[in-house]
């Protein structure tokens, strides 16, 4: 489903990725896991497609489509879906206005026609409740005064609403406390399906309790240094990152 | 710049009544503006630089003109150059609204450009609520229409006298190309009266527009001014308010869109000069390509105004690398038992919200009109009359379209 080859990314004139190679297949879940500047960041920043990452070569293959030649917009209505680290907020937009125009965006890009406002308020409530996401918070201005459980919640709402066929979630378990990470687990199992794909970012190995990984990577320097199944992330937890170094 | 003489010879053949004649011995006497006056500091003066613009005579063309439709649920008046078009304008009689045009009045004008349109604007329009008179709104559309070389002087008194109230809409509205839009409005409020006004300018195609809108509140009345304007090649608008009575209330509440190659200034005072009075000011701007939009606020506290609770906010967006905003907020504080306060920020659009609205599948052109509207919303959300929310509301998503590629 996705394929990346030999990728290499700049940032700031500084090489992060020095050639990384993965392939996620359809109905997979992949863990990348890797030290604080190890380049994980700048991998999920690169599929979707932020403007402020130099690939200086490499290709990375989603359905057949060269994704980088892509913008994120394109990028996102293809199916790609990037669960942010630090959500941004955006004063003056509430959660609700944001979503419908992002769906209908999405819609129209793939010649749909837009979802009436009755239909999208029901699949919106429906999708809200399950991850406990109140009215108001849906009447908010999108992530303006959230806490940080509150914006990975919504991180996983737009995710759930947008239904991509492909998920990179960079270290959506970050700063959450344990409830907020049940609840957001569970909308990643909730999205995950033989239909789906799903790439997960994280430092620890909490997460991967609650979500079960087919595949660890581990990212170090901009490359994968080891591959292997969830027994790995025992290993790192006992032995650290130094030792894949 | 254009010599005052010019104008002088015009208005001298034209002007009559003891008010016009006082008003061009002002004019006379201060010249026209030139930006090293602070207050037209910002103010794009180049159409005065061409040749003199000829006064419309008597109100201007016969020609037909295409009225804008009705925006309000109130009666409408529509002026045309300053003279009431019957045809297009409701009934006042049963609204407590009364309308009159007699000679002006000497009055002191504040600049040149104010002096030649007391001098050239001859009777001006006036509306008076009457103490007792059960109003609820009215609109007021005036309309522009004549020539590039020729100007309309307009001026509109508004009296509402104790314990009245009024909903009005202004609507400044270009017709067809004009060279310049003069309009002086003078707004009294007295004790305990409240006014909300709702003001849209559009001049379209004008070329030079000067707006001076002058309100005097006395003691406990209350006034809120919401605006929204699009700029034509310049533009000027100039509020100045005077709390003169105790527990006087203005709000100033206003979104600014210059577009390309367009300046607009707007230029704020708010004077306090009695006690227990309060003023609250927001405006925001957002310049196009190569577009100018100015705030220039002052906040002026008199000696014995005790109590004052003056605040103002301005933010402004630029949409292009070469728009620009200037902003001067001012306090000028002459009491001790105050508070007072302003702020003032520009900026460009958030690229890292830019990106996030375009993960999310919306295209980076609506991106960056959706991320605008937003940095408009609080104005328009602080608007009471949910009609007029919904004009500039339906007003600013077009023009946005307009300008946030750069191109026109």
């Amino acid at each position: 489903m996705l394929r990346i080859e030999n990728l290499h990314v700049s940032f700031d004139g500084n090489k992060i990725l020095n050639g990384v190679d993965l392939e996620v297949p359809v109905g997979k879940v992949h863990a990348i896991m890797g030290p604080n500047g190890s380049g994980k960041s700048t991998l999920a920043n690169t599929i979707a497609g932020h403007k402020g990452y130099d690939v200086t070569s490499g290709t990375v293959t989603y359905k057949d489509l060269d994704l980088l030649a892509l913008d994120p917009s394109e990028r996102a209505a293809e199916g790609v879906f990037l669960g942010f680290q630090y959500p941004v907020e955006i004063p003056g937009i509430s959660n609700m206005n944001f979503l419908r125009t992002a769906l209908n965006s999405i819609r129209r890009y793939r010649g749909e026609e837009e979802m009436s406002a009755a239909e999208f308020l029901g699949l919106l409530r429906e999708k809200a409740a399950a991850l406990g996401i109140s009215n108001d918070m849906l009447k908010r201005a999108v992530n303006v005064g959230f806490s940080g459980g509150e914006r990975k919640r919504n991180e996983m709402l737009q995710m759930a609403v947008l239904d991509p066929q492909f998920a990179v979630l960079d270290e959506t378990d970050s700063g959450l406390d344990i409830d907020a990470l049940r609840i957001v687990a569970r909308g990643i199992n909730a999205f995950h399906g033989p239909e789906k794909g799903l790439l997960l970012i994280t430092h620890y190995k909490r997460l991967l309790s609650y979500v079960e990984p087919d595949v660890i990577h581990v990212l170090i320097d901009g490359r994968i240094a080891r591959s292997g199944d969830k027994e790995l992330a025992e290993e790192l937890e006992e032995a650290g990152y130094a030792a894949f170094a | 710049m254009t010599d005052v003489a010019a104008y002088l010879d015009e208005a001298r053949k034209i002007a009559a009544g003891t008010g016009a004649v006082a008003a061009l011995k002002q004019l006379e006497a201060m010249g026209l503006p030139t930006n090293k006056l602070e207050d037209w500091r910002y103010t794009d003066l180049r159409p005065l630089r061409k040749e003199p613009f000829r006064a419309l005579a008597d109100g201007g063309a016969e020609a037909e003109i295409a009225v804008p439709e009705s925006l309000s649920s109130w009666p409408r008046l529509v002026l045309l150059n300053g003279r009431c078009l019957r045809d297009a304008s409701d009934d006042l009689s049963g609204t407590g609204i009364d309308m009159t045009q007699t000679a002006p009045a000497v009055d002191l004008a504040s600049d040149g450009i104010e002096a030649l349109n007391f001098a050239l604007a001859g009777e001006p329009f006036q509306l008076n609520v009457d103490a007792g008179a059960e109003t609820k709104g009215l609109e007021l559309t005036l309309v522009f229409d004549g020539a590039p070389d020729r100007a309309v002087h307009t001026r509109i008194l508004l009296r509402l006298a104790s314990g009245t109230s009024l909903d009005l809409w202004v609507r400044v509205v270009g017709s067809g190309p004009l060279g310049w839009i003069n309009l002086v409005e003078k707004i009294e409020l007295e004790k305990d009266s409240r006014l909300r006004i709702f003001m849209d300018i559009d001049p379209q195609s004008s070329d030079f527009v000067t707006i001076a809108e002058s309100i005097r509140l006395a003691a406990g009345a209350r006034c809120e001014h919401h605006s929204i304007k699009r700029s034509a090649g310049s533009l000027r608008h100039m509020i100045r308010a005077n709390l003169a009575g105790p527990r006087a209330n203005l709000m100033i509440n206003g979104a600014a869109l210059a577009g390309h190659n367009q300046t607009l200034a707007t230029v704020i005072e708010v004077t306090h000069s009695a006690r227990d009075a309060s003023s609250q000011q927001f405006f925001r701007n957002v310049a196009a390509k190569k577009g100018s939009a100015s705030f220039q606020g002052r906040i002026v506290v008199c000696e014995k105004a005790d109590g004052t609770d003056a605040h103002q906010s301005n933010k402004n967006l630029l949409i292009h690398p070469t728009a620009k905003a200037n902003a001067k907020p001012e306090l000028l504080i002459d009491a001790d038992d105050v508070q007072c306060s302003h702020g003032t920020s520009t900026g460009q659009l958030d690229e890292a919200a830019i990106f996030y609205l375009g993960q999310r599948g919306i295209p980076e052109l609506q991106a960056r009109a959706f991320l605008t509207t937003a940095f408009l919303a609080d104005i328009f959300e602080r608007i009471p009359d949910q009609d007029f929310a919904d004009f500039c509301r339906s007003q600013s998503d077009p023009w946005l379209a307009n300008h946030q590629g750069g191109e026109k």
